[in-house]
């Protein structure tokens, strides 16, 4: 009898095969999007059990990791549904349910070494996603295959160390070097500087539907294990540390993610950069937990799926019509696609925390806790997300101009072949709208899983 | 009468070359280029790391090593005859320079400068991880091996920063990985991470491969035909 928890990792990587042989087909996407969204909602309505056994390993599926992996396995059925027919390659569908498969046994296990092989697994799988089939530039995802790598023997000697201490009390001297080695592997992970670029440059040429699914799973499920580590480690003790280097790093890549989005003239680039912002404001909103504890940061992990969605399928959507992605060669495109148009700008603008858009609950709570704390490094965060909001609005003027339309070229795709994309953007704009109008249903989900799952003050 | 002492001096004598082997691959696959070679300094440096192990872990363990790092150079040089690498010359290859995507269809002027250059970058390697295997030797493992780790995960660092053509920079981060399992494995003894650490090494070698195929030589061939 499989323990219900283990239906999370069974069914994705079990639909793995039928949606490989199915993968040249709409029914290939269905499949794997009804898949995904089965365990999406499994996720949501198992009831807590207790630790699971598997191997020998620990494995346990807490309040956090149900939200989380309900948030992403539903982020990406959307995604399997509106990518399939904007081509992302071939190994979009199974691999993707594979990682996803993947993501879920990272995040349930208790024992850091299974968690970051199982990450490493996933980066691996995910490299003919990011690649798309695409010849020529392999940077993008060659760096993100070599800094998830690098990662890994962080975590497993961090584990030994653990393991030895658990042992033998003795050994807490060698409790210091697993905290270093966490601090670095998490860094990798969640693309510190200097190693940032790993989730940025892969943007440059991967699909952007791929793109999206990459950076919202990844990033996602590095902050899940950092809240493990930092909320059930009974040997963890350095609060203070881990709080101000969280700091640090979310503020330089808010700072990076806003001046870089600024300056791009490719929706592909901008995409990496916005989400490289965004990740910023999720560890700012980890290091400064006000009275409502970590609400803004587990609202935030569910908006910034719903932002990168809207973005990479909308940037997809728009990319269909023309052969590059340069912003100059995309003039008037948006008249043709009003509808991806209207998606880019609230998928910015809710990655950015703009009003009206569903990340602004959410940015709202983390900026008024960082004001309590220093107010310029309010006034950073917020100029920086100014440089993301103006990029795309740049963004959205050039595909809206009436003067100098881009013809087709002739593989662009029909609008009548590309219902289900926009269909999904619409959904997802609709969304986003309303969880901006009306944030209390994402903000009483977020402080009922503070409640289940608090994580401590740094 | 063959004692268990001599086995064991034996088992010492074989870990000591072994360590001297991984030095010896090391150092080919941070000065040579040639893909040929650095493959063969990959198997070799395989094989030396499963001889180390021997004296350090159980003998099955030292046998999958080797094994899972020969399945690997396979996958490799399989990849690299598909994408076309077999069928240039040396010096073509040598032109796919440190610069990833930029292919230069002149031929290099100054090929010693290269050599030169990677010669020092090797001696500065070898400084550090002498310097570092002597202030933070790593625990449970004779100081020889230690070196060796710390030489090998330096190399393929070093490697991982001259390049980033896929066929070339992916035996570096197998051999930075190798450095630490040749450190790590006789301390875990965990039989599913170990299982789990060699399909991350055989997966990695996919992932090297379907890039190296996916980028292939193209530009390159097609370079040379104008």
């Amino acid at each position: 009898m499989i323990e219900p928890p283990l239906w999370l990792i069974v069914i994705p990587l079990g639909a793995v095969v039928p949606v490989y042989l199915l993968r040249h087909r709409q029914l290939g996407a269905y499949l794997a999007a009804f898949a995904s969204l089965f365990v999406g909602i499994l996720a949501v309505v198992l009831p807590p059990t207790n630790a699971v056994r598997l191997a020998g390993r620990i494995f346990l599926l807490d309040p956090l990791t149900q939200y989380v992996l309900a948030t992403y396995f539903v982020v990406s059925a959307l995604l399997y549904v509106a990518g399939q027919p904007l081509r992302p390659g071939r190994y979009f569908l199974p691999l993707g349910l594979c990682i996803s498969g993947l993501f879920a046994i990272a995040v349930m296990s208790r024992h850091l070494a299974i968690s970051g092989l199982m990450m490493t697994l996933a980066a691996i799988a995910a490299v003919p996603i990011i690649q798309g089939e695409l010849s020529g530039s392999v940077r993008g995802s060659w760096r993100f295959l070599v800094v998830m790598c690098l990662a890994l023997p962080c975590f497993l000697l961090a584990a030994w160390h653990i393991d030895v201490y658990r042992e033998d009390a003795e050994h807490a001297v060698y409790l210091p070097q697993a905290a270093v080695l966490l601090a670095i592997g998490f860094s990798l992970w969640l693309a510190a500087l200097p190693a940032y670029s790993a989730l940025t440059s892969f943007s440059t040429s991967s699909p952007p539907v791929s793109s999206a699914l990459v950076l919202i799973g990844f990033p996602m499920m590095g902050l899940t294990l950092l809240g493990h580590v930092l909320a059930e480690a009974s040997w963890f003790s350095w609060w203070s540390q881990t709080g101000r280097m969280l700091l640090v790093v979310g503020l330089v890549s808010v700072t990076l993610g806003g001046v870089l989005t600024f300056v791009q003239r490719s929706l592909r680039v901008m995409l990496g950069y916005a989400a490289l912002y965004d990740l910023g404001c999720l560890l700012i909103a980890l290091a400064v937990q006000g009275a409502q504890g970590a609400a803004a940061l587990y609202a935030g992990l569910a908006t910034r799926a719903l932002g990168l969605a809207l973005l990479g399928i909308a940037t997809a959507t728009l990319l269909a019509e023309t052969k590059g992605d340069a912003l100059s060669g995309l003039c008037g495109v948006g008249r043709r696609r009003p509808l991806a148009v209207i998606a880019l700008g609230m998928g910015s603008f809710t990655l950015v925390g703009a009003p009206l858009a569903a990340g602004f609950a959410g940015r709202w709570l983390m900026l008024r806790n960082l004001a309590q704390m220093d107010e310029r490094w309010m006034w950073l965060v917020l100029l920086a997300g100014l440089g993301v909001a103006f990029a795309y609005l740049r963004a959205l003027y050039v595909l809206l101009r009436a003067d100098a339309i881009t013809s087709r070229t002739s593989r662009a795709e029909s609008a009548s072949s590309l219902w289900l994309p926009t269909s999904v953007l619409l959904l997802l704009s609709l969304a986003t709208i309303a969880l901006g109008i009306f944030p209390n249903p994402i903000l009483r989900v977020a402080a009922l899983v503070v409640t289940l799952y608090p994580l401590p003050r740094l | 009468m063959f004692e268990v002492g001599d086995l064991e001096r034996l088992l010492e004598i074989m870990r000591e070359g072994g360590v001297v082997g991984v030095l010896i691959t090391g150092a080919l696959i941070i000065l040579v280029r040639d893909w040929r070679v650095t493959l063969l300094a990959l198997l070799g440096q395989y094989v030396m790391v499963g001889i180390v192990l021997l004296q350090l872990t159980s003998p099955e363990i030292a046998l999958i090593k080797v094994l899972v790092g020969a399945l690997i150079c396979l996958m490799l040089y399989l990849a690299a005859r598909q994408s076309g690498w077999g069928v240039l010359s040396r010096a073509d290859v040598a032109l796919v320079t440190s610069s990833g995507d930029s292919i230069s269809n002149e031929r290099d002027p100054l090929p010693w400068i290269s050599i030169a250059f990677r010669a020092l970058v090797m001696s500065l390697v070898f400084v550090l991880a002498l310097q570092l295997g002597r202030d933070y030797p790593l625990p449970d493992v004779p100081p020889d091996v230690g070196l060796g780790c710390y030489w090998l995960m330096l190399v393929g660092l070093m490697v991982l920063m001259l390049t980033e053509w896929p066929l070339l920079a992916g035996p570096g981060l197998l051999t930075a990985l190798t450095g630490f399992e040749l450190f790590y494995t006789p301390l875990e003894s965990s039989l599913i991470v170990t299982f789990l650490l060699a399909m991350v090494n055989l997966l990695l070698a996919v992932a090297i491969s379907y890039l190296a195929a996916v980028q292939g030589l193209n530009p390159l061939r097609e370079g040379s035909r104008d």
